[in-house]
């Protein structure tokens, strides 16, 4: 990927963009929810892959 | 061996015959031994020159003392109680007479023996086998820098013969199969390499097993120690003021090495070595040799990988202090492991070769010191949510190349210290800095550096000392002025529709693991009252002096003939264009936001403070009306509440005071801010 930093000016565009957007027009927030669960399901399984197990806890290093 | 010390020029044999000697060991079991091909391999690729080495007969090695009084003075046959030490100078004219430099070094004259030829030292413990009792070597990635190869480091104070010296490294050892096994020998190399661990605390083998066992127990002998588990690696640890953590990575795949990557980069270059539990094994046979500990006190980071969002997915090595090889041993990660190897080295030993091993990843223990109770994961969730919620926000509002441009950033996640921040801070090349210095923080912070390709952006810092469930976040840094605020305005505004639509609290909080929360209510919180009234008005200080003219009867006098926050607050004043000879208008915005306003009398001296009753105010100044000018000028004339202000933040204020004030109570009347050099 090209990281040209004057391609972030753009973003400047976009703070102007959402200043005039709808405040009224709330379809994205209705969407939200589904959003938010679908990032909590990707790392439920993130945190248990290194749990560790009991019969791991007392094993001992002795090399 | 009568004489205190000895010099010789670096060979690997006469170096092997001297430990032979002081440790009862036979040469051929040293020249075959695993650490020594390591410590000559690595000794060449600290200098390339030609070195000499010192020893000394008799050293007193404050940690052998401990374990020789805990087990070796007990034993029937008799050991010594004095260590050696051998120390290493580089030679960097090898013709030099160093006999002749040492001999001047030892008459305090100028010689090569100075701390910038010193290489390092390795004390030998005088019994067999297990000698290497602590090896101190000059590291070969002195420069720290923490996005290519870092090296944890500690400056070693030495004296020899009171020549001083110093290097910077961290301490390794070999475990004697006695008082230490790999657990204990990592643990001891943790202490040492940790930045909380005060040197005169640091404990013994004997003192770390000891310590690992608990008081009452039902648990094997602790001496000969056949190794500890990770409860007794934890208990240890606790045992010392650490706080642990733990996580298993056993049967690794791309995800596990992934995590255990990202928690190696978090911690290690914030300056904390790690304990890393391994299972080893022959790479050829795959014969599996048992489980071993090691202390991680480095890292190597190649450049950015591709379709992450982490830098720490790029780390290809680690440098341990494994007590099997030596210190800083490089071993690189490769399909999901871990590799390492020794070079071969004809020079110590024809006879033998080591093979390969793999290091299967097995556990991962840290220990923290106690006030860092936010977890790494948390925060790494926090910064990829938001970057997700962002970019569904822009591709939903405004495009999908400028979610693009959001989704490219890449977070470089580790602790800080308060100081060391606001010490990076104050070298940036940002507006503003005295803003972000003066912020009151707790000591331990997670900084989330935000880079687009190599450059950082921007950093969102969290409270690493916070309750779990607390808004942890407190705000952002900027690297880059003008793209930070670009990228802060647009999570404002994310922030500002959250609440617009009634997102409710629960709706977040109840996906508690992220404090994606936090920021929202940071943002929205900006947009109180008093925080806008700062950055309006300026922020509340106390006035610099109160004069003893303006205390009558231990009180302040009261001189302020109105208080205005609404334009409807008192119709009935109006302000005279002519006052009395030697008298003018005085203003202040109090801490409220009130426009007060008071006559100050030159008879009388009694200024801003009596309007405010000596209380805190944001900005003051007098109002003069032009008659040529038909309007009111307005300045900042306030040694007590406005001299602290830049000329250009004291314009900002005042004009703010004319727009938002002045003009709102007083719609009949014209304002301007005076015209003056001396403002």
């Amino acid at each position: 990927m090209n990281f040209d930093l004057t391609k972030l000016d753009r973003l400047g565009g976009v703070v102007e963009k959402l200043k005039q957007k709808s405040r009224s027009d709330d379809t994205y927030w209705k969407n939200e929810e589904a959003l938010v669960q679908k990032r909590l399901d990707a790392r439920k399984s993130e945190a248990k892959l290194i749990t560790m197990t009991q019969q791991k806890y007392h094993q001992a290093f002795s090399l | 061996m009568d004489t205190p010390y000895g010099i010789f020029k670096y060979d690997i044999n006469n170096f092997c015959a001297y430990i032979s000697y002081q440790t009862d060991t036979s040469l051929s079991y040293i020249k075959q031994k695993k650490q020594i091909t390591y410590l000559d391999n690595y000794l060449s690729k600290v200098s390339q020159h030609k070195k000499v080495f010192i020893y000394e007969n008799d050293y007193i090695d404050k940690h052998y003392l401990e374990d020789y009084s805990s087990y070796y003075v007990k034993c029937f046959h008799s050991y010594k109680k004095t260590c050696s030490r051998i120390h290493f100078f580089e030679l960097v004219d090898s013709d030099i007479d160093y006999k002749e430099e040492f001999r001047k070094a030892l008459n305090g004259e100028a010689s090569i023996i100075n701390p910038q030829c010193y290489l390092g030292h390795i004390v030998i413990r005088p019994i067999p086998q297990t000698f290497l009792a602590k090896v101190c070597l000059r590291s070969y990635y002195p420069e720290k820098e923490r996005l290519k190869n870092y090296l944890l480091s500690e400056e070693y104070l030495i004296s020899l013969f009171g020549i001083n010296l110093s290097i910077d490294t961290i301490a390794f050892q070999e475990q004697d199969k006695i008082l230490s096994a790999c657990a204990t020998t990592s643990l001891w190399s943790f202490f040492h390499a940790h930045p909380a661990m005060a040197t005169l605390y640091l404990p013994s083998s004997s003192q770390i097993t000891m310590s690992a066992y608990p008081e009452q127990n039902g648990f094997d002998r602790e001496f000969p120690n056949s190794g500890l588990s990770t409860d007794m690696i934890c208990r240890s640890l606790r045992a010392h003021d650490f706080v642990s953590e733990y996580f298993e990575f056993s049967d690794a795949n791309d995800k596990k090495i992934a995590l255990l990557k990202e928690y190696i980069f978090a911690y290690c270059s914030s300056g904390l070595p790690l304990i890393l539990g391994v299972s080893v094994e022959d790479s050829d046979t795959h014969d599996t040799k048992g489980l071993h500990a090691i202390t991680i006190v480095g890292y190597s980071l190649k450049t950015q990988v591709p379709n992450s969002q982490l830098i720490a997915h790029g780390l290809d090595k680690i440098y341990v202090h494994d007590d099997r090889y030596g210190p800083f041993v490089s071993v690189k990660f490769d399909n999901n492991n871990l590799f390492i190897s020794l070079e071969e080295n004809h020079g110590v030993s024809n006879v033998i070769t080591f093979p390969n091993e793999v290091y299967k990843p097995d556990t991962l223990i840290m220990g923290l010191y106690h006030k860092v109770r936010i977890p790494y994961s948390r925060i790494k969730t926090t910064c990829i949510d938001l970057l997700a919620y962002i970019s569904e926000y822009l591709i939903y509002y405004c495009d999908k190349k400028d979610a693009e441009l959001i989704q490219a950033l890449k977070w470089d996640i580790h602790l800080n210290k308060n100081s060391e921040l606001k010490a990076d801070i104050l070298k940036r090349e940002i507006d503003n800095k005295s803003k972000y210095v003066t912020r009151f923080w707790p000591k331990y912070l997670w900084d989330a550096v935000a880079y687009y390709g190599e450059v950082p952006i921007f950093e969102m810092i969290f409270d690493a000392t916070d309750i779990d469930h607390g808004d942890v976040f407190l705000g952002i840094i900027p690297f880059n002025d003008k793209y930070a605020s670009f990228i802060e305005d647009i999570i404002k505004d994310y922030s500002h529709d959250h609440f617009k639509n009634k997102i409710k609290q629960d709706h977040m909080v109840k996906h508690n693991d992220s404090y994606v929360w936090g920021i929202i209510k940071y943002y929205r919180e900006k947009e109180s009252y008093l925080n806008s009234l700062s950055d309006l008005f300026g922020y509340l200080k106390i006035p610099i002096t109160i004069k003893p003219l303006e205390i009558k009867d231990d009180t302040i006098v009261n001189r302020c003939d109105i208080k205005l926050n609404q334009r409807n607050d008192d119709q009935k004043f109006q302000l005279k264009k002519e006052l009395f000879q030697g008298q003018k208008y005085i203003w202040v915005i109090d801490k409220e936001g009130f426009l007060c306003i008071g006559i100050e009398s030159e008879l009388l001296r009694q200024g801003h403070p009596t309007l405010t009753d000596g209380m805190p105010a944001r900005i003051g100044g007098e109002l003069v009306y032009s008659a040529t000018k038909e309007k009111w000028e307005v300045n900042p004339f306030s040694g007590r509440y406005s001299s602290d202000y830049s000329t250009e933040d004291r314009k900002r204020y005042v004009s703010n005071a004319i727009i938002y004030k002045f003009t709102v109570y007083f719609p009949e009347e014209k304002f301007c801010l005076l015209e003056d050099k001396t403002l």
